[in-house]
This record gives structure tokens, C-alpha cells and sequence, in this order.
């Protein structure tokens, strides 16, 4: 009975202590692969949002009639993120500012750095270094015409069996001069877990 | 005197002696990896932190950061010390190391409430937890404790600027107050039965003919819900102009502390400023009229100051030991539960004052933590009694075993290690404050100087009011330290 016991135990100490120990590793994978490693905000919610929302931007009849006569500048503002996760939209606003300019049809000027342009200027211009023919000049930037920006939001909803999440990202374009919205769309996303039975 | 050690030795050599002693080191073992340290197994965790404690009431929080016992990863506390970690961070105003620490207890709660419904390793500490005592098992991060972390998490976003992670934390917070709304959504309702039963009246009339109503159910939400975490998500959301979202945390507020005049006040300001018109009629017949804190629009700025007072009170080791003789040989039955029983011992925190210029405002207590933490300890108790009856056979096991393999040496072994390791689970989050207090006051736009009075201790705030713009104060005053951060949202 004895030796059955301490075989018992035996049996539970290597099986948790094997719990306790496991080999890390390393490997490229495919960056575009679906990703389902948990159900907080991935690259897969990434990339769908980016490809649909540009895909229905230079589909839609509207734009093409915006950008027959040229290419119209326009800057993305940030989205803002309403969900409770805590989310790098600026990611998001770089994966569509990059595909519509990839396309052709428009053209970008990024607030996000006007800081440091404007910085880069008074040194060209004020710092003395620079010679003044060969300095770019204030005032000769481009304003923008249309602006595009939107929102991220979620709702979360679980139980002890599974959870789930959806995601909704609604994006818009504005014209700057008449305030009009031109284009408006919206992509959906939901993931559900289901918890395991049973596991370590 | 001289000590004879031959038959211990004699001991040794006995292969009987070596079946407790291989039973001991795997008990160790098994504890080992169930993720405890052997402190752990001999003193509780409110004795551990008194220390920590201590420092923070003389405003030594360096010292009350190192003193913390750091813990790993595997060990079952560690998402408890991240907490603690966390807040004893933010008291020193370290907003980035505050915020790593949150998060890593975010990660434990998140990969915890992911895990699989049956887990072989957590049967594994169930079994440590029979061999030694409740502390064997991984701690679980409570719903109040949970806001509490998000509402702290919020503050660390904001005071590095990031305005949006702080309205992410806010809505977080949310989450885990549904969900404890949720499960107990059973309690409201039988509180709810019971009360209509005793005044005998419809459920349609419920309010209006029963105005305590509101009260009990508010009674039974502030064991769950913590309005702390509701007003401050308000407050953030006021000051990101989502003017909707902060009237549904406000009323959420009220809803727990439905005598808060300050959150009357601000309930009944937005349900003006958006037209609820059957709320307004609603509110003012429950509190009369809104009566606006200043007439004037232009040129003021609200000042809230947000103050932490005291540190919550530990739970105790409430522990007995029967000693009880069976065939002539003693033995010790010893059973040990965590309480709250000496509460009075807390008194209630004194009244703080705000000078401005002539005027002098009391702040409103707006979170009372120990009826959070009781109602936890409420929730766990029947299964902490179950498995302290469970712990009182397996021990006995051990010791009859011991006793038949080691004799008279093995038996009181056996029973020393039976009374010294049962400890009662007195982990809880010990750095939290013990009252949360309120006070909302629009002031004149430029600088402004705030006098405390606390116990007799007075401290100055120099406030930048900004127009039309939320200024944030928190202020933490605990035995003798005050300590205050300001910002304008």
C-alpha cells in the first residue's frame, strides 16, 4: 500500500515537474497567415481592416470622381480607438494611408510629423548653417483637401464556456472646404473562443 | 546538559524513518512547485506586508518598495505582488513602472479567465493546498481589486499624456463591473423580493412608495460595485466631451451611493445639459431642484479632488488548535479561517477640509473598501471550509502515517508541521486605501491655492485652473503622509 502511495506521488511530481519545464523556439512565419493566437486585437484584424476600407475607397463611385481630374491631397486623421483594448491605431492609419497611396490616386501630407518638419525649417532657415538660396522655404506646403478619419470600437462579452468579441471599424471622408462626407464605410469583425475542456 | 543524539541517529538508519522522510521532501517538493515560498507556508500574507504597511503611513515609500517581497512568475502570489508593486509605484508617482506592474496582473486575469474549464495542475495545487494550507493556491484577483487596478491603470495613462489608454483602462473597468453585476444579479433580486414582501406594494409603484428602496438596493451593490471607478470614468469621459457616457457612469455612481451630494450634483447637471427630461423630473422629486455650484459660465474651471484616506484593514488569521488525547497519545486538531471579525479596530478616517479662499468644503466618501473585501470573503468561505475540513483528514493521514513510520518522533513532527503550517489565506490587496472621498467645486480660472486639514495636518495645493476644463487632484493621506498629484484634463 505504502509503495503504492510513493509510486503514486512519484507518478504526479515527474508529470508536474514536465508541466513546469518546455522548450522555447524561433521561426519565420508568413506575415499574411491567419493569426489566432488569442482574441485581443491582432494582425489578421489589421490587415482585413486596412485591405476593406481601401479596397471600398477607391471602389466607390464617389472617389473615382474625385480623383478623375488628379490626384487630391488629403491627410488621415487619427482613429480613435473606443475599444477596451489598448490598440496602436496609428498602425491602422499607416496600413491605409500606405495602400492609398500605392494605388496612385492620391496624394499625402502627414500631420503626424508637422512638428518635426516645421523644427527641420527653422533650422534651414534660422540656424545660420544652411545656405539661405538652398533652404527650403516657409510656406510652400500644400493643405490639404479631404480628411479621412474614423473609429475603432468593440464589445466584449463572455462566459465560463466561451467569449467573444466584435469589432466595428467605421471610416469616413470628409471634404475640408464643404464639410460634405463623401465617402463612408464600415468593416465588421468577430472572433469567439471557445475554452478548452481540459489542459495542464 | 547533555543532548544524546545516538537514537535519532539509530533513527535515520530505520527504513521506516526514510518513508516520512521521502513523504516530507515531497510534500516540500509539491509545494515547490505549486509555487509557494516556504515563508509563505509558516506566516500569513497580512503579517508579511505589516512592514510595507508601516512605511507607507510614515511616508517612507522607497523603503516600502523594497521591503515588498518580490515574486516570480511561477510563484501563486504573483499576480497579488504585481498589485501591490503597481500601487506602491503609483503612490511614489512612478507612472510607467505602476503601469508595467498593472499590466502584468492584467495578463494573469486575462490568461486566467482563458484557461480551460478542467486544469491538471490546478488539481496539483488543490492537493498542496491539503498538505500545507490555502496559500498554495494561485491567487485570484478579485472584481473589486480588478477595478481598483484599472482605475489606477487610468491615472498612470494619464499622467503620461495618453488620454485614450486611460478611457481604454475606464472601459476595462466596466467590463469587470457588469460582470460582477451579472453574478450577482440574484442578490439585487432577492433583495428587491424581500423588501417588496415587507412594504406589501406593486413593483410598478416600487420607487414612489418606497423610497428606501433605492437605498437597500445600493446597500447590496456597494458589496460588488465600487462607485470610485464608475465616478472616475465619468469624470474622463466628461473631460473628453463624451457627455453621454459620463451621464451613464454618474447615474451608475449614484446608483451605489444614492446620498452622494456631489453626485447628485452632477447627475442632475448633465441630465439638464441633455434634456433627459424624465430623469430630470425623476431626480427632482427624489432631491429637489438642480441647485448649479455657480452661476457663472465663463471664466471657471471644476476642480475635483479625489482622496484616498487610510489603507484597508487585513484580514486575520482566526485560528484554533484542539488539542485532543486518542489512545493516550496527544494530538492537535488545528483549524485555521480568515476573518474581519476585529473591524472596530479600523476607525472610521477623520473629515478632510478644503480652505478656498472663504470657503470650506468636506469631502463625501464615495468608496468604502472593506465591505468589497468582506463580501469577497463571504463568497469564498464555503469553499475554504470545505477544504479545511478536507485538510483536517489529510493531515490526520500524514501524522497516523508518520506515527507508524517514525514512532514518537514522526508523530510530533507530524503534528508541529500540521499546527505550523495551517494558515489561514490572509492574501487580499493590503496597499489599497480604506475610503475613497469626493469633492467636485468650479473655481476661478488662473491660479488657485487648496488648503487640506487633515487630523490637524494642513497641506497647500497650488491648482492651475484652466476654463472650462476638469482639474484632477488625488490626494492620499494615510497615518502621517500626505501626498497629492494634480492634473488638468
Amino acid at each position: 500500500m505504502k509503495t503504492l502511495t510513493l509510486s503514486l506521488i512519484s507518478i504526479g511530481l515527474v508529470l508536474s515537474l514536465g508541466a513546469c519545464s518546455n522548450k522555447a523556439t524561433v521561426s519565420y512565419g508568413d506575415a499574411q497567415e491567419v493569426e489566432t493566437t488569442d482574441l485581443s486585437f491582432g494582425s489578421t484584424d489589421l490587415q482585413t481592416i486596412a485591405t476593406e476600407m481601401t479596397d471600398s475607397l477607391l471602389q466607390s463611385v464617389a472617389v473615382n470622381e474625385l480623383t478623375r481630374d488628379g490626384r487630391p491631397v488629403m491627410y488621415v486623421e487619427r482613429i480613435k480607438n473606443k475599444t477596451s483594448e489598448h490598440i496602436d491605431t496609428e498602425s491602422i492609419t499607416d496600413s491605409v494611408s500606405t495602400k492609398l497611396l500605392r494605388s496612385g490616386k492620391f496624394r499625402f501630407v502627414d500631420m503626424s510629423r508637422v512638428q518635426d518638419v516645421s523644427k527641420q525649417l527653422e533650422f534651414q532657415n534660422e540656424g545660420g548653417l544652411v545656405d539661405p538660396s538652398k533652404a527650403v522655404q516657409f510656406g510652400k506646403q500644400t493643405g490639404a483637401e479631404y480628411m479621412l478619419y474614423g473609429n475603432l470600437s468593440s464589445i466584449v462579452k463572455s462566459n465560463k464556456d466561451k467569449s467573444d468579441v466584435y469589432y466595428k471599424f467605421t471610416m469616413r471622408l470628409m471634404d475640408l472646404e464643404s464639410g460634405i462626407v463623401e465617402w463612408a464605410d464600415e468593416t465588421e469583425i468577430r472572433k469567439t473562443k471557445e475554452k478548452q475542456g481540459w489542459s495542464w | 546538559m547533555k543532548i544524546i543524539f545516538a537514537p535519532l541517529v539509530d533513527y535515520f538508519r530505520q527504513r521506516r524513518f526514510r518513508y516520512l522522510f521521502i513523504t516530507s521532501g515531497m510534500t516540500v517538493m509539491l509545494v515547490g512547485c505549486a509555487g509557494m515560498q516556504l515563508s509563505d507556508m509558516f506566516s500569513g500574507y497580512a503579517q508579511q506586508m505589516l512592514p510595507v504597511r508601516n512605511h507607507i503611513d510614515q511616508g517612507q515609500l522607497q523603503q516600502a518598495q523594497s521591503t515588498l517581497i518580490v515574486r516570480s512568475k511561477t510563484e501563486n502570489s504573483y499576480a497579488l505582488s504585481q498589485l501591490e508593486a503597481g500601487r506602491l509605484a503609483f503612490l511614489a508617482n512612478d507612472w510607467s513602472s505602476s503601469q508595467k506592474a498593472f499590466e502584468q496582473a492584467y495578463d494573469y486575469v486575462k490568461t486566467t479567465n482563458e484557461q480551460a474549464k478542467i486544469r491538471i495542475s490546478e488539481s496539483l495545487n488543490q492537493a498542496g493546498a491539503l498538505l500545507s494550507n490555502d496559500n498554495a493556491l494561485p491567487y485570484v484577483i478579485p472584481a473589486y481589486e480588478q477595478s481598483m487596478m484599472h482605475s489606477y491603470q487610468a491615472i498612470n495613462y494619464l499622467m503620461q499624456g495618453d488620454r485614450e489608454g486611460a478611457l481604454v483602462e475606464v472601459r476595462r473597468a466596466n467590463i469587470v463591473q457588469e460582470n460582477s453585476l451579472k453574478q450577482n444579479q440574484d442578490k439585487l433580486d432577492e433583495a428587491r423580493s424581500d423588501a417588496l414582501q415587507k412594504a406589501d406594494v406593486p413593483e410598478s409603484s416600487l420607487y414612489s412608495s418606497f423610497p428606501d428602496m433605492e437605498s437597500t438596493l445600493a446597500d447590496v451593490k456597494s458589496g460588488f460595485q465600487n462607485a470610485y471607478t464608475f465616478y472616475l470614468s465619468g469624470v474622463l469621459y466628461e473631460a473628453s466631451n463624451e457627455l453621454n457616457d459620463a451621464y451613464i457612469d454618474y447615474k451608475r455612481a449614484l446608483e451605489i451611493y444614492p446620498d452622494n451630494p456631489v453626485l447628485i450634483n452632477d447627475v442632475q447637471r448633465l441630465a439638464q445639459r441633455l434634456s433627459m427630461q424624465d430623469d430630470i423630473v425623476r431626480f427632482n422629486q427624489r432631491y429637489g431642484e438642480y441647485q448649479p455650484k455657480s452661476l457663472q459660465s465663463n471664466g471657471i474651471g471644476d476642480v475635483i479632488v479625489v482622496i484616498e484616506l487610510g489603507q484597508i484593514m487585513p484580514r486575520e488569521d482566526a485560528s484554533i488548535n484542539l488539542p485532543t488525547s486518542h489512545r493516550g497519545r496527544l494530538r492537535f486538531y488545528s483549524l485555521s479561517l480568515p476573518s474581519y471579525n476585529h473591524a472596530r479596530q479600523f476607525t472610521v478616517p477623520a473629515q478632510v477640509q478644503l480652505r478656498q479662499g472663504e470657503q470650506v468644503l468636506t469631502a463625501e466618501p464615495l468608496l468604502e473598501l472593506l465591505p468589497l473585501a468582506k463580501f469577497q470573503l463571504y463568497e469564498q468561505m464555503p469553499g475554504m471550509v470545505a477544504r479545511q475540513v478536507l485538510r483536517i483528514f489529510a493531515k490526520e493521514e500524514i501524522r497516523q502515517e508518520a506515527a507508524r513510520s517514525g514512532g514518537d518522533v514522526g508523530n510530533i513532527l507530524a503534528s508541529l508541521y500540521n499546527i505550523a503550517s495551517e494558515r489561514a489565506d490572509t492574501r487580499s490587496w493590503l496597499t489599497l486605501p480604506q475610503q475613497i472621498q469626493v469633492l467636485r467645486q468650479p473655481l476661478g480660472v488662473g491660479k488657485q491655492s487648496i488648503e487640506v486639514d487633515y487630523n490637524g495636518q494642513q497641506q497647500l495645493i497650488d491648482v492651475e485652473v484652466k476654463e472650462n476644463r476638469i482639474t484632477l487632484v488625488k490626494l492620499t493621506v494615510t497615518g502621517n503622509y500626505i501626498g497629492y498629484i494634480t492634473s488638468n484634463l
